[in-house]
């Protein structure tokens, strides 16, 4: 069996309510093996919701399978594979690094403390120190040296790093896809800071209000989606296209499409491929349209 | 470019590796809970010294009315000189009453130490969302709670029996050098070797039947700790005493009998040596009575103290509600 074919996650018509709001409105997706899939949608979209059901850490009904295991009954077999980083404040407080690194090597069968510790002397992190001397950017490095030597399966990132300045941002998606990133790993992550991540991701969910409204690779977004730029003239010419997203841009018109053919819209004006950014916001607000 | 690429990680993540055994595994969340909680130690430690300390300056003052232990107010009979065999265990029964008397301070605080503890177990992690890492790591959510209720219901208290145990040699020791260099020297304090060891098992009795007692009560705090929103000091006194409140314009004490009386009824097994029978006395020439602790193991019931009924029933209940804090902690998701 190939990487590509076998689903790491597998989630069918996955539904979840808190009182009456539904968080999770039966969402279907597939998440293959060695791919960076980003999970990404507005505040309340459900995409914490989801990666918990991910996780075993919350009940949902729905189908779901994460590397053959069920999240809900065989959690204590799947975290063996699974590692995951909540939320970079989770860190004890009160443990120090050394302690820290001690403990996930006498509790988790594929944690490397060598690449830990390798990972840390990179970095100005002191063994003795207490996680609550660290900033948060040490306590993010710290997390990540934690996680980077379990050699797990699948890696789930929710918001990593919120919080932190740019300069941190930078480094930890560099660590994770220099250091850690390979053919047989997959990361699922949300975020809701899309620029940072768009050149690191290989697939793009989009989800809002519990609903998935775009499952896609980044290789066939070029293929499904144009954005043209379109010159006064052709305005009404381009709407009778039904572009499903059109904003104005220093007088200019930028539409997007979906499913239109390249040489249909050339005519209009300039073309070229949306970032995700770009598409994020079309799809959350031209959908509400 | 870097050592952590160079060896092909891609065959490490599906290489299969051998489970880590669950004793090294409960071994780890133990000592985890010793580094959070460092007044496990530290407070038994802190009075174990106290204690040491106490004995050195406690004063034992004998004169022709008798002993005088202060601030005990344990007096033993009078003319130290001549002493009859009823008199010579009179200071044995002395001596190890100043013994187990002044470690009491010893086991009172850690069992304080021990109810915050483990209202704090399930609580804080929640609080400061540290629940989110233990929960990315391959322990289970019984095996956790597991090792937070052995910590706090039986490696604490053997830990301070031993520390008592130590203590009382010490003090005995540290006793009888003070009256051997004192004006006073045929001074009814006496070592017994027999009868300390004695005293020991008795004591290591008691605290093996405590924490079969108390079981159900650290699972009950154990239970709060993981389900209480805030507050969890309130949660855990309160339900009990609105009970037993909402018993009375009824005329029952139901619950207030069997939950408030709990931790004094253990007085009651460990009165089943003998049956009805307080712990053998003796009596001092001057009419003052003490218990003799070496005798009172020799009553000890064991078999009658676990045949109690309240006690199964308190390790069912204990166990039930065990089973509820692992299932509140495994499916909660309010962090």
């Amino acid at each position: 069996m190939t990487p590509d074919t076998e689903a790491v996650i597998d989630a069918k018509g996955l539904t979840k309510s808190y009182g009456a709001h539904r968080a999770l409105n039966g969402v279907s997706f597939k998440v293959g093996a060695g791919r960076i899939v980003g999970l990404i949608g507005p505040n309340g979209a459900g995409k914490t919701t989801a990666l918990k059901a991910v996780l075993g850490l919350t009940s949902f009904d729905g189908d779901l399978q994460v590397l053959g295991w069920d999240p809900r009954g065989q959690r204590d077999d799947l975290m063996s594979d699974v590692c995951f980083i909540a939320d970079v404040a989770v860190l004890p407080r009160w443990m120090r690094v050394s302690q820290a690194v001690d403990f996930v090597a006498s509790v988790h069968p594929r944690f490397e403390r060598s690449r830990a510790e390798a990972f840390l002397k990179k970095t100005d992190i002191r063994m003795r120190s207490r996680v609550r001397e660290l900033s948060k950017g040490m306590v993010t490095q710290l997390h990540l040296a934690l996680i980077l030597a379990i050699n797990a399966r699948l890696l789930v990132l929710d918001e990593p790093t919120l919080g932190l300045d740019l300069i941190y941002r930078r480094q930890f998606y560099d660590t994770l896809l220099n250091d850690y990133f390979t053919d047989e790993r997959t990361i699922f992550l949300t975020t809701h800071q899309v620029e940072e991540i768009e050149n690191l991701l290989t697939d793009v969910l989009f989800i809002n209000h519990g609903n998935m409204v775009l499952d896609s690779s980044v290789e066939e977004l070029a293929a499904r989606f144009v954005q043209v730029t379109v010159a006064p003239a052709n305005v009404a010419q381009a709407r009778a296209l039904k572009p499903f997203y059109e904003r104005e841009i220093f007088g200019r018109t930028a539409m997007i499409f979906e499913g239109r053919p390249q040489a249909e819209l050339a005519a209009l004006g300039e073309l070229r491929t949306p970032s995700i950014a770009d598409l994020f916001v079309a799809k959350i607000q031209g959908g509400a349209a | 470019m870097n050592e952590a690429t160079l060896d092909s990680p891609e065959s490490r993540v599906r290489t299969p590796v051998a489970k880590i055994p669950l004793a090294k595994v409960l071994l780890a969340l133990i000592r985890r809970e010793f580094w959070e909680h460092r007044q496990l130690w530290m407070v038994p430690l802190i009075l174990f010294t106290l204690v040491l300390i106490g004995a050195l300056f406690i004063r034992v003052i004998a004169d022709n009315t008798g002993l005088h232990l202060d601030p005990f107010p344990w007096r033993s009979a009078g003319q130290a000189a001549n002493l009859t065999p009823e008199q010579s265990n009179v200071g044995v029964a002395m001596l190890m009453l100043l013994d187990w008397g002044m470690t009491t301070p010893l086991f009172i605080a850690v069992s304080i130490v021990i109810f915050f503890y483990l209202l704090q177990s399930l609580f804080d992690e929640r609080k400061d969302r540290s629940i989110l890492f233990w929960k990315s790591l391959p322990v289970s959510d019984g095996t956790t709670v597991a090792s937070k209720l052995l910590v706090g219901i039986v490696i604490v208290p053997i830990g301070v029996f031993l520390l008592a145990m130590l203590d009382h040699l010490l003090i005995s020791a540290v006793v009888t050098a003070r009256i051997a260099v004192g004006p006073s020297h045929q001074y009814p304090l006496l070592w017994d070797t027999l009868a300390w060891v004695k005293t020991e098992v008795l004591l290591f009795y008691s605290v093996l039947v405590t924490m079969l007692w108390v079981f159900p009560i650290a699972a009950y705090l154990m239970l709060t700790s993981a389900a209480a929103r805030r507050n969890v000091f309130l949660w855990a006194i309160l339900p009990p005493v609105l009970v037993s409140l909402v018993e009375l314009p009824f005329g029952t004490h139901f619950f207030s009998q069997v939950v408030l009386r709990w931790v004094p009824g253990l007085w009651g097994v460990w009165g089943r040596w003998g049956e009805g029978q307080s712990p053998s006395i003796i009596t001092t020439n001057d009419g003052a009575q003490l218990p003799y602790l070496p005798s009172t193991f020799d009553d000890v019931n064991l078999v009658g103290s676990l045949s109690d009924s309240r006690l199964w029933i308190g390790l069912v209940v204990g166990g039930v509600l065990t089973y509820c804090a692992v299932r509140i902690r495994r499916y909660r998701d309010d962090t």
